[in-house]
């Protein structure tokens, strides 16, 4: 037991409240802004210049089999560690060709500098990715590591979060909702500081999005 | 926490002349004010999704009750809990009971306003848990001991200076010499002085920006990152969430996203949205154990069914504050309780009462703006006249301020005696003002005369001149008393 159980008094005070009104409609759903590309490749152009003004920074490949190349590429590039911690659902790829890198799947923890994770959906409107938690795309990714790489496939990305919050509902046809739905613009930032604002508060200082051609690796049902 | 809202005078005394308050006003208003408009035009359809937004506010708060119950079925499919308070009392003792059940000794924090309302920390605190502000500006004045002075960027009435002596004081095992001067190298220190207390923590609290009926979620808006290390790491979650947050759909949540951040920081999006959805799922590697949502009514159901009804629009996106000149001339802390600005004037009342709090519908020169940059179009300066009314029905305002009201309702409600009165005063006031035509000094009105003079009145008033020009008109009647 904990606390009072206040549930009836409020709800009482609730529909007290409604007596005798004029009950407004909902209005309904809404489509994204016409301001935003909807279609195609100027769609993923958007994705890709809106990222960008959130400083994250893109890289575009064609396939999923070269995101290890490019990682080992990419670290030794950016002087960055070349153990890295690996969402699952990404080790079904070649790794082992890439001898100078060692990618551990599983959960982040502090002591991880480089986290790579995949993408479920994204918003072209915003430069927005969506990650869901869940065994093969842990949380602790997109928030503890230093650098956060995120792989999304272009066919993953909607004109807005309408289509973020569809994917959603498709998936929650087949899957339960996920613990977590993380919708990330660019690596975190604050402004409390004299509002000057600063890269790198508490979460990842760095945002890199890899984008690939090919359709992901989701499973239908996780 | 505590109200002090009946000191507003005297806060408004102390807060304009302090000159670190008026540097750090000018900065926040400086970046603000030009990112919100910046983004707005951005948007061609920002009006188009403001109405969309109140017709979704209006249609969720007529039909509350039916998406709570939505929300709270849910949310215990999801595997949480949900607890109803319907006061302050009730959800301090609900939180600390849970804290109770989960064997917490420590506890993280992301930012929540309704757990300010609480006095959640110093409850918390009193009991045998300590809680610790993990958003960079909670921290800041958690270390400081004082309360947030703007409901998004709570430090923000302290200067750079003022922030690296409060580290200086706190952190006292790192070098004394390491360098403090920009706020890259104070945000880094609070990065690493936090960075192993997520995990370390046996409960994580956070508030909630929204509530989603459709899939039992709540969400925060963050752009720091540490409200979900605050909700990932930590065994337990716990949200505490005002009633009003509820919405109905996911898509409705993407139109208050697409108005929020917009109307709060001029971002397109903030960096973190986050949909949290029960405790951790079998499989999962990582998330907390259990997940418990703390619903708090405290005020919110009486708002509901009275003349504040309008004010339970309100997103917290702090627009009003940053474009009102009383706020940016004062700072928060004046106001004397957790809300501040325009949306404080109405809420304090409102919320912890208005004989507490009868200064602050008061202070407004009612200049609009923060209707006008409102994305929920609250109409704020109607609200606090409201307040005025029922400050003055139910003889709360001063007897001279009562008769003098009376007195000129009884002369604004007679138009004859009025324009006679008033062309008498023109016409007096012009012939003592002499050739200066200005007074340096006026009865009644001396501290407003001791810094400008006051000009004096010239020619006749509008109707005088409205008269002269229609003369001509043979056999117009023109007697003010038939009219």
């Amino acid at each position: 037991m904990t606390g009072r159980n206040d549930r009836a008094e409020i709800f009482a005070r609730l529909k007290a409240a409604q007596d005798g009104r004029l009950k407004a409609p909902h209005p309904g759903g809404m489509t994204p802004p016409k301001s935003a590309a909807t279609k195609g490749k100027a769609m993923v152009t958007h994705f890709i210049n809106k990222a960008i003004a959130q400083y994250a920074t893109v890289t575009e490949l064609d396939r999923f089999a070269d995101v290890p190349g490019f990682m080992s590429d990419w670290l030794r590039g950016q002087n960055l560690p070349k153990e890295f911690v690996l969402a699952p659902i990404l080790s079904g790829l070649d790794w082992a060709k890439e001898t100078t890198i060692t990618p551990r799947p599983g959960a982040a923890t502090t002591a991880d500098t480089v986290g790579v994770s995949l993408a479920y959906g994204a918003a072209a409107e915003t430069g927005t990715v969506m990650m869901i938690s869940g065994h093969h795309t842990p949380t602790t990714l997109n928030f503890v590591p230093d650098v956060e790489v995120i792989v999304l496939s272009k066919k993953d990305i909607s004109a807005g979060m309408e289509g973020c919050w569809e994917k959603l509902r498709a998936y929650k046809t087949q899957n339960p909702m996920p613990r977590a739905v993380n919708f990330v613009t660019g690596p975190s930032r604050t402004a409390d500081v004299e509002a000057t604002m600063v890269l790198g508060a508490h979460g990842p200082r760095r945002l890199h999005i890899v984008l690939v051609d090919e359709t992901s690796p989701w499973p239908k049902s996780t | 926490m505590e109200v002090s809202s009946e000191n507003f005078k005297a806060n408004v005394e102390t807060a304009v002349v302090d000159d670190n308050l008026k540097g750090a006003m000018g900065k926040l208003t400086g970046a603000l004010r030009p990112n919100r408009a910046k983004a707005v035009a951005g948007l061609p359809e920002f009006d188009a999704l403001r109405d969309h937004g109140i017709a979704i506010k209006m249609h969720t708060l007529d039909h509350i009750d039916t998406y709570l119950e939505q929300f709270e079925a849910n949310v215990v499919a999801n595997g949480g809990h949900v607890h109803w308070c319907a006061d302050e009392d009730s959800a301090r003792q609900t939180i600390l009971d849970l804290c109770r059940q989960h064997d917490v000794k420590t506890v993280t924090k992301g930012k929540s306003m309704v757990t300010e309302e609480l006095g959640l920390n110093a409850f918390l605190d009193n009991h045998g848990i300590l809680p610790l502000e993990t958003d960079l500006g909670e921290y800041i004045i958690q270390l400081r001991g004082e309360s947030p002075s703007h409901i998004i960027a709570p430090a923000t009435h302290l200067q750079q200076h003022q922030i690296k002596e409060t580290f200086q004081s706190a952190h006292t095992h790192l070098d004394a010499d390491r360098p403090m001067d920009t706020a890259e190298a104070l945000t880094e220190e609070a990065r690493q002085e936090l960075r192993e207390k997520y995990g370390a923590a046996d409960a994580g609290i956070t508030g909630a920006n929204f509530m989603i009926a459709e899939t039992g979620s709540t969400i925060i808006v963050t752009n720091e990152g540490n409200g979900d290390l605050t909700q990932t790491l930590a065994k337990t979650h716990i949200v505490v969430a005002s009633m009003e947050k509820i919405l109905p759909t996911m898509d409705d949540a993407g139109v208050m996203l697409r108005l929020l951040a917009r109307s709060a920081t001029g971002q397109e999006m903030s960096v973190y949205t986050t949909l949290s959805s029960g405790p951790r799922r079998q499989g999962d590697l990582d998330g907390p154990d259990a997940f418990h949502v703390v619903i708090v009514d405290n005020g919110r159901s009486k708002m509901l069914a009275g003349s504040e009804r309008e004010m339970l629009r309100c997103i917290r996106c702090s627009a009003c504050l940053n474009h009102c000149p009383v706020y940016a001339s004062i700072g928060g802390h004046a106001y004397g309780w957790v809300y501040s600005g325009p949306m404080g004037k109405v809420l304090t009342p409102s919320l912890a009462g208005l004989e507490q709090a009868k200064d602050l519908p008061n202070a407004s020169s009612f200049c609009g703006k923060c209707e006008e940059v409102c994305p929920m179009r609250i109409p704020l300066p109607k609200l606090m006249r409201n307040l005025r009314e029922q400050q003055t029905e139910q003889k709360m305002t001063p007897l001279k301020q009562r008769v003098a009201l009376s007195l000129w309702s009884a002369l604004a409600s007679r138009p004859w005696l009025y324009r006679k009165l008033t062309g008498l005063m023109t016409r007096t006031l012009a012939r003592l003002a002499g050739k200066r035509r200005v007074f340096s000094w006026m009865p009644m009105i001396g501290e407003w005369t001791k810094s400008r003079d006051l000009v004096a009145p010239e020619g006749g008033s509008f109707f005088d001149r409205y008269h002269a020009r229609t003369q001509p008109i043979k056999g117009a009647d023109h007697d003010d008393r038939t009219q």
